[in-house]
């Protein structure tokens, strides 16, 4: 037998390697830039042509490699950056494993231009697929000057993986930003197609910096964060909280200058930001810790983003108290107001937040329960429909003084079942097929639902459809109280229900929104006073992308120059709500799921966000007529056991569950 | 402190000032009205930090003193008690003790010393309106602001003196509504944007009696109002109100002439339809006629024709009807005048034969 076991040869296992680190061209300008900073550059030009694929080019003024540690620095594991495996607990430069530059080179065309301060005269490298194909002597400035062409020419797989040019400018640009935000010191460039995308001043102001990446409005609502303890110094800035985005996206952390992401530091922020902001909103976030490193391990992974704290709650308290302090202070400061409501919300936080831990455990533990619960409920319920049920109360219940109202009652029991029936049976397959059933509702005319149901009915039986009228006229879950000022309690003949009275609201509204707009054209509400945004680059790039889409939404989105747009109008849907935040949550949204969407998904996205919030809230306090027209409309939704975004609605609990669980018998 | 007071002439003056008290403030002495007497007056005061209403009541003063009483508890009891002569007794530690024929109640009340004070307003921007004046421009702007808190200038109304014209403006951007009056003298311009919860306590205090008069003054950020011995003192919104006359179309290509009572019922009746989810009316002039529809997939249509005077050409403009009906129901001529320019433009409202109220609204453009 042949011999299967081979070493493999430097070729593949550069390839190998390389895909490990070398994702995408954002990683290609993400090693090279580090590269630069570690060798002190003080001014950083980054070119791309076409997203990256067919250039990059980083120049930088830093020391330079004379020739020979420029032939070494291709080989694999060759740093300048440690020397010995101790270094690497002691790490303060951003590369040290040596691995950056061979593996660009190896799935690229590349040519280094570098000269040393020391030295008269340059050297130019070619490299190919790995292969040093040429090294001169060259004329050139002091600093270092990288040029990748052709990158993943020689791996068509990768090559075929990367997506568009706008998705790869824009990170790109999102890591030169966080770069440029770690190091204010330096001044950055990032050009694009020749067309110039950001420009750091470098003047060490970290201010100066976020104005030019994110526009003068978000610069100006900035707070500064500064405190210390004695393991470590957070400094930066935080916004204020009527500054805020739907994602974490805006959060950047810095770790000795490492840009990194790590969970406990953005839920040090969330606590933070506590009762200020509402769910699912987060405050822009530029904050760089310094601390020992020792106490962190930042060799993870090749990408090394994640970062593990060896004192994690000390380094997650910093963080929350240095935060809170600067939110604090400046709430103090007589710029009324706004903030002065902000600081009386800032007293009763700890009262709140109390609260909110409570209501959240009860929460979780009656959607348990619920989860446990309702696949039997709906079983018991079906059961009911075929009336056996009802006859078998019926035959039970001796007392002949109760048997003639026992009688209707359960006659009526018998009336209701068909429909309750269908409805039951359309739920579970819907439960089954919720994605499908959604996208299935955007497309289908939903009149065309509407005959096909009247078809339906039509044909069982004339009786039934009648009988099914007078019930939708009847509301028969009828409404006892409101708990927590956020869940209905509700009974009916079957036992009783709490309703979360926003998810269901919010499933009402989906649904009339989705229904009227599927039966009109598209509605655009021109603006007379048009929006202002600010938008940082990536978000410019996405909005570029899907602008097709968005105006078919009904938005009117136009160039303003440099990074502002205007908006001129919205889609009608909208109008009532707070144009600006949402039509920012659009963009984040778009940006956080980064591929391109069908417009029928975003446009249901954007039927859950209004549904959401229009609905009445948990915390609204509801009148019982309220409570009852809720309950009414309700129950003539489709899907009404879901919110849009699937959380379940209404919680049952049977007569004869209640029964069994007191031990009646 | 020690005074007897007529329980009517209190209870109005808690009322007024019961307006600026804020519910759900968390300093608990904000919830409190500030009770003081002043020469042979009784002086009361609420506020929210962001307004404040001063009022002062007649009273027989026995001796010197202050306090601050539960707004909620005060309101409620002199609300209920018999009209006629009530006695007000406050010791050193704030308690209080209001006796009224054989009825007594005690309520602990906050020292007054922990009272806000208002700011005092020295000098500033100062004249004399009509309050019937300034209650009729408020109320002909102020459902016009938006709430919109991202965009804080448009949540109050614009008050302008320029070209001795008093102006006042309020836009959520989906329409605009501007109002002016001939003030008949010479002030230094001055340019403010008033809150709309202050819009709405001053349109509900002022008198619409005509010879009454309100004292305004105002500084950078402050603005005071002295009328009927009420003094209402609003912080302003900070920030640029939007150039509005860039606003305002200055051509048309049809005018119509409409009774204001037939058009806001037809659009009422068409809104019945879609006022749910939509709302939007679709409105056609054409040869002298003026035709009003809607349309909803769930529960049907509506039709109505109006008989109106047009000039120019024929033109469809589709509106939400909220927007339409908000107008029509502050205008107060018989008949009110549309300019329109096509179905993508700013229709204008106006009353006939004047210029002193002008109201823009945004169509709805359908794809």
């Amino acid at each position: 037998m042949t011999k299967r076991i081979q070493l493999l040869s430097d070729e593949v296992i550069n390839k190998i390697a390389a895909g490990e680190v070398i994702e995408r061209p954002a990683s290609v300008v993400k090693e090279l830039v580090e590269n630069s900073i570690d060798a002190n550059s003080t001014e950083i030009e980054v070119h791309i042509d076409n997203g990256g694929k067919d250039l990059i080019q980083v120049i930088d003024n830093g020391q330079g490699m004379v020739r020979d540690d420029a032939r070494l620095a291709l080989e694999r594991h060759a740093t300048s950056k440690i020397t010995e495996a101790n270094d690497l607990f002691s790490i303060r430069t951003l590369g040290f494993r040596g691995e950056a530059l061979p593996s660009i080179a190896a799935v690229s065309r590349m040519e280094i231009k570098t000269r040393t301060k020391e030295e008269l005269g340059g050297t130019i490298l070619k490299v190919e697929g790995g292969q040093i194909k040429q090294v001169k002597d060259i004329g050139c400035s002091v600093g270092t000057n990288i040029i990748v062409k052709d990158l993943f020419y020689n791996t068509p797989v990768r090559y075929k993986y990367l997506k568009t040019a706008a998705t790869e400018i824009s990170r790109i640009s999102d890591i030169i930003n966080r770069l440029a935000l770690a190091y204010p010191e330096i001044s950055f460039k990032l050009t694009h197609n020749q067309k110039k995308i950001l420009e750091s001043p470098g003047n060490d102001n970290l201010l100066d910096c976020i104005l030019s990446i994110y526009g003068r409005e978000i610069a100006k609502s900035m707070i500064k964060v500064n405190y210390e303890d004695k393991y470590m110094k957070i400094s930066g800035y935080v916004s204020k909280p009527n500054i805020n985005r739907a994602s974490r996206k805006h959060q950047s952390f810095f770790i000795n200058r490492r840009y990194i992401k790590s969970k406990v530091l953005s839920e040090a922020i969330g606590e933070a930001y506590h009762t200020l902001l509402a769910k699912g909103r987060h405050p822009i976030v530029i904050l760089t810790i310094k601390l020992n490193p020792i106490l962190i391990d930042v060799n993870v992974h090749p990408t090394k983003m994640e970062v593990n704290f060896s004192r994690e709650k000390e380094v997650y308290n910093v963080v929350k108290d240095g935060v809170k302090e600067a939110l604090q202070n400046t709430d103090l400061a007589p710029q009324v107001k706004l903030n002065a409501r902000k600081g009386s919300e800032q007293f009763n936080k700890n009262k709140t937040k109390k609260t909110n831990k409570e209501s959240k455990k009860r929460q979780s533990s009656k959607e348990k329960l619920s989860n446990k619960r309702q696949p039997k409920d709906e079983q018991q319920r079906l059961n009911l429909t075929t009336g056996e049920k009802a006859t078998n109360r019926r035959n039970k219940t001796n007392k002949s003084l109760s048997r003639k109202k026992e009688e209707t009652k359960s006659n009526q029991q018998i009336k209701i079942q068909p429909k309750e029936a269908k409805k039951e049976s359309k739920q579970n397959d819907n439960k089954d097929h919720i994605e499908e059933e959604r996208k299935e509702q955007v497309r289908d005319k939903i009149t065309q639902e509407k005959n096909d149901k009247e078809h339906n009915n039509h044909n069982k039986n004339i009786n039934i459809r009648e009988e099914s009228e007078e019930y939708d006229a009847v509301p028969t879950l009828f409404p006892l109280g409101q708990v927590h000022k956020t869940y209905i309690v509700a009974q009916d003949e079957d036992g009783f229900y709490i309703i979360d009275q926003h998810a269901a609201h919010e499933r009402i509204l989906y649904n009339q929104i989705l229904e009227n707009f599927e039966s009109t054209t598209v509605q655009s509400q021109p603006l007379l006073i048009p929006l202002q945004l600010e938008l940082t680059r990536p978000e410019i790039e996405i909005l570029k992308e899907h602008q097709d889409n968005l105006e078919k939404l009904g938005f009117d989105i136009e160039h303003f120059g440099g990074q502002t747009y205007l908006v001129r109008a919205v889609p009608y849907l909208l109008h009532q709500l707070n144009t600006k935040e949402v039509t920012l949550d659009i963009i984040d949204n778009l940006l956080e799921k980064g591929s391109v969407k069908e417009p029928t998904k975003i446009i249901e996205d954007l039927i859950i966000l209004i549904s959401c919030r229009s609905a009445i809230k948990s915390g609204d306090k509801l009148v019982p007529g309220e409570m009852e027209e809720l309950l009414k409309k309700l129950e003539r939704t489709e899907n009404k056991y879901t919110c849009p975004h699937g959380r379940p609605t209404i919680i049952h609990f049977s007569q004869s569950e209640l029964a069994k669980k007191f031990k009646r018998n | 402190m020690q005074i007897k007071v007529n329980k009517k002439e209190l209870y109005e003056g808690i009322q007024i000032v019961s307006k600026a008290v804020s519910s759900k403030s968390t300093l608990p002495i904000l919830s409190g009205i500030l009770i003081k007497t002043v020469n042979d007056k009784l002086k009361l005061v609420g506020t929210d930090l962001e307004i404040g209403i001063e009022c002062n009541v007649n009273a027989k003063i026995i001796s010197n003193g202050s306090t601050v009483l539960p707004a909620n508890y005060l309101t409620s009891i002199i609300r209920e008690l018999p009209n006629q002569e009530l006695e007000l007794k406050v010791n050193e530690e704030n308690n209080a003790k209001i006796i009224c024929d054989l009825s007594e109640f005690k309520i602990n009340g906050f020292p007054a010393d922990e009272f806000p004070l208002l700011p005092e307003i020295e000098s500033g921007t100062e004249y004399l309106l009509k309050q019937k004046n300034l209650k009729t421009m408020i109320d002909r702007i102020k459902f016009a602001t938006s709430n919109d808190e991202s965009r804080p200038f448009l949540t109050g109304g614009l008050l302008l003196v320029e070209d001795q014209l008093l102006k006042m403006v309020a836009t959520d951007s989906y329409r605009l509504s501007y109002t002016e009056l001939n003030l008949d003298k010479e002030l230094s311009d001055n340019k403010v944007i008033i809150p709309s919860k202050t819009l709405d306590e001053l349109s509900k205090l002022l008198s619409s009696e005509e010879e009454k008069e309100v004292q305004i003054l105002t500084t950078d950020n402050q603005m005071l109002f002295d009328f009927s011995g009420i003094t209402i003192i609003s912080r302003l919104i900070e920030g640029n109100f939007p150039n509005y006359n860039q606003v305002i179309p200055n051509n048309f290509s049809t005018q119509v002439t409409v009774k204001r009572k037939d058009l806001l019922n037809a659009t009422k009746r068409a809104s019945l339809f879609v006022k749910d989810n939509s709302n939007i009316i679709r409105t056609k002039f054409e040869d002298s006629r003026l035709i009003i529809e809607s349309t909803s997939s769930k529960v049907g249509e509506s039709y109505e024709e109006l008989e109106i005077e047009q000039q120019g050409d024929n033109t469809e403009i589709a509106f939400n009807a909220n927007y339409l009906m908000d107008v029509l129901k502050v205008i107060d001529s018989e008949e009110v005048l549309l300019e329109l320019s096509g179905k993508l433009s700013p229709g204008v409202i106006k009353e006939m034969k004047s210029d002193e109220y002008i109201y823009v609204i945004m169509p709805v453009r359908s794809a």
